[in-house]
């Protein structure tokens, strides 16, 4: 008796393990497979064959064009910011324990933003360096969202709040400074916004590629101190985590993550907010899921960015769509807390 | 049995450089059950978070062995003293067998997947807590009583021979109390287990503890058997309380009647 009560709790365990990497796997599939529409898949369809013989190097007339210097990149940004900001925001909203603290809704991203559009439009940079600026407002953003909130006693409903109305003032800021801007126009506007994969060159694909590799290694790896961090600091320290150092450094991988996607796609909205959440729900919660949050956000941007390009009867960037996906769920949320009877902040 | 030595060595220690407990000393006796008491704001939460080094003394040294507990590197800590906290924070849909399962943190190298030991662990804590046929169970869905014994069980897992609990008890109803009480008892006589708990309750303190620390405004008033210190006295002192002590007819431990302005 004794022997076979243990081995359901090993048993259930196990199950549960294998469902989270099952899941996560066809994760990875359907990432790979919308990868790979996206390559094929616009005005002109090409076929696999001569999507692989162009990327091998062969230059065919108007596909190689095509291919490599349009899909190509938007594809590897679309993969690698959704990688960014699904990691990003389920790490977020298990420090801060609320699925309301992701970066996008606490301003974290509208910082970064901010200090891009100011980069690029205003003082002319370009590159790898405007990433540096928006990691450094977005460090700044969020020091100061912590700061504020310690007044009195911390709680995170007072960050969200006080992130909320970050965002509102830096999106105001982002505005001005496009309606400033002698090279103001919609599209440079909704990627500042509301976040574009419109017009994404290969150049920028490095840098969030090193990015994604060390900044997402990384957070991968504290993925098991994460998961004791949200058993409360009391219980954390005493199982041997070191909280303030863990804490200090997902908080800053995951401002590198975001800042590097920002600078390169804008904010894309909701997909930071979203990710983890559905990444939850379908492996079931049992393991640290920040891989499947960072599949999860491949997928949505993705899916989105193939939406708002071709199901649609005018062309939508990817925020929109996004934005439009993450609303109702906003919505739905605060139902639920409200109906739970738990104050959503 | 265990022979890890728990002391306090002059230790001050509070929040915000404010003391709440002030120079104090004493030794924890090892393999048994000791329970700290006091009024309200004693120092008693303080003393024993304190002990499991989430509060760093502002003076003197919590020591383990003879050794200053804050050069020991944090996971090895972690694999001799385990904390209860007060109000640890459920993550969210998590089943029950997997939140013991973070019991093993200090055990688990970097990226490696669990172990049979890890799972023997496992299984073993959740055995003695009773709590096994409840693994595949949401955490949120269990009662107060069911939930507190989940929580043991992942200190369990964590095998330290010292066991620290801040208020194990608080918000359980009687019987739950006295059902908690006897699986550390248990637990303490099985495996040896030094226990270090705060309670509120002196009759059930009085009955479950081999030794007893009393604490008033910050500083140590009195220790030992319940026998030698529970008297009218320590309880006028320490609570400001005016009481009979009697002897427990179950346990014949010493039990207080409390009196008041109505009845005296």
């Amino acid at each position: 008796m004794k022997t076979k009560e243990s081995n359901i709790v090993t048993a259930g365990y196990l199950r549960r393990q294998r469902r989270y990497l099952l899941v996560s796997f066809i994760l990875l599939l359907i990432t790979l497979l919308l990868a790979a529409l996206m390559m094929t898949y616009g005005k002109t369809i090409y076929s696999p064959a001569t999507v692989i013989r162009v990327l091998l190097g062969e230059q065919i007339q108007g596909a190689s064009f095509t291919i490599r210097t349009l899909r190509l990149p938007r594809m590897l940004a679309a993969v690698l910011c959704g990688l960014a900001f699904g990691m990003a925001g389920s790490t977020f909203q298990k420090l801060l324990g609320n699925p309301l603290a992701s970066p996008d809704i606490i301003g974290v991203t509208s910082g970064a933003s901010a200090a891009a559009v100011l980069g690029i439009l205003v003082l002319g940079l370009r590159g790898s360096t405007v990433s540096l600026l928006s990691m450094a407002s977005g460090i700044l953003v969020s020091g100061l969202i912590f700061a504020l909130s310690q007044n009195g006693v911390f709680s995170s409903g007072k960050l969200i709040l006080i992130g909320i109305g970050m965002q509102a003032f830096l999106n105001a800021a982002v505005s001005w400074m496009l309606l400033r801007a002698s090279e103001y126009d919609v599209p440079a506007a909704l990627r500042w916004l509301s976040g574009s994969l419109n017009g994404v060159s290969m150049e920028s694909i490095p840098g969030l590629a090193a990015a994604v590799l060390v900044a997402g290694g990384a957070v991968l790896i504290l993925n098991r101190h994460l998961m004791i961090l949200t058993l409360g600091d009391a219980y954390a320290a005493t199982l041997g985590v070191q909280v303030r150092r863990i804490r200090l450094l997902l908080i800053l991988f995951s401002l590198l993550l975001v800042s590097f996607a920002v600078s390169v796609t804008g904010p894309v909205a909701s997909v930071a907010f979203l990710s983890g959440p559905i990444a939850s729900r379908i492996t079931g919660e049992s393991q640290g899921n920040v891989a499947a949050s960072a599949l999860t956000g491949s997928v949505l941007v993705l899916a989105s960015d193939l939406i708002g390009q071709f199901a649609l009867p005018v062309r939508y960037p990817v925020g929109v769509i996004t934005g439009i996906l993450g609303a109702p769920y906003l919505l739905f949320l605060l139902l639920q807390m409200n109906r739970k009877g738990e104050n959503v902040l | 049995m265990n022979n890890h030595v728990l002391a306090a060595a002059g230790v001050t220690a509070g929040y915000n450089s404010r003391p709440v407990i002030r120079e104090v000393d004493l030794t924890i006796p090892h393999n048994k059950i000791n329970v700290i008491i006091g009024a309200n704001g004693c120092g008693k939460s303080t003393l024993l978070k304190t002990f499991s080094r989430l509060i760093r003394p502002s003076g003197g040294q919590i020591m383990l062995n003879g050794k200053a507990v804050s050069s020991l590197p944090a996971k090895q800590a972690a694999q001799i003293m385990g904390l209860l906290p007060q109000s640890p924070t459920v993550p969210d849909g998590i089943k029950v067998a997997d939140l013991v399962a973070r019991g093993r943190f200090p055990y688990r190298r970097l990226l490696k997947s669990m172990t049979t030991e890890d799972f023997k662990a496992v299984e073993e804590a959740m055995d003695i807590m009773g709590i096994s046929a409840l693994a595949d169970n949401s955490v949120d869905e269990l009662s107060g009583g069911q939930r507190q014994r989940v929580w043991i069980a992942l200190a369990l897992a964590q095998q330290t021979d010292i066991l620290l609990l801040d208020e194990p008890t608080t918000f359980l109803d009687i019987s739950y109390q006295v059902e908690i009480l006897d699986l550390l008892t248990d637990l303490n006589r099985r495996r040896g287990t030094t226990i270090v708990m705060v309670l509120h309750d002196i009759n059930l303190s009085s009955r479950y503890a081999d030794y007893l620390f009393a604490m008033r405004d910050g500083s140590l008033m009195a220790c030992g058997t319940p026998q030698e210190i529970i008297t009218p006295q320590l309880i006028k002192d320490t609570y400001g309380l005016d009481c009979i002590v009697m002897e427990d007819p179950v346990s014949a431990s010493p039990f207080i009647i409390p009196m008041g302005r109505h009845h005296s």
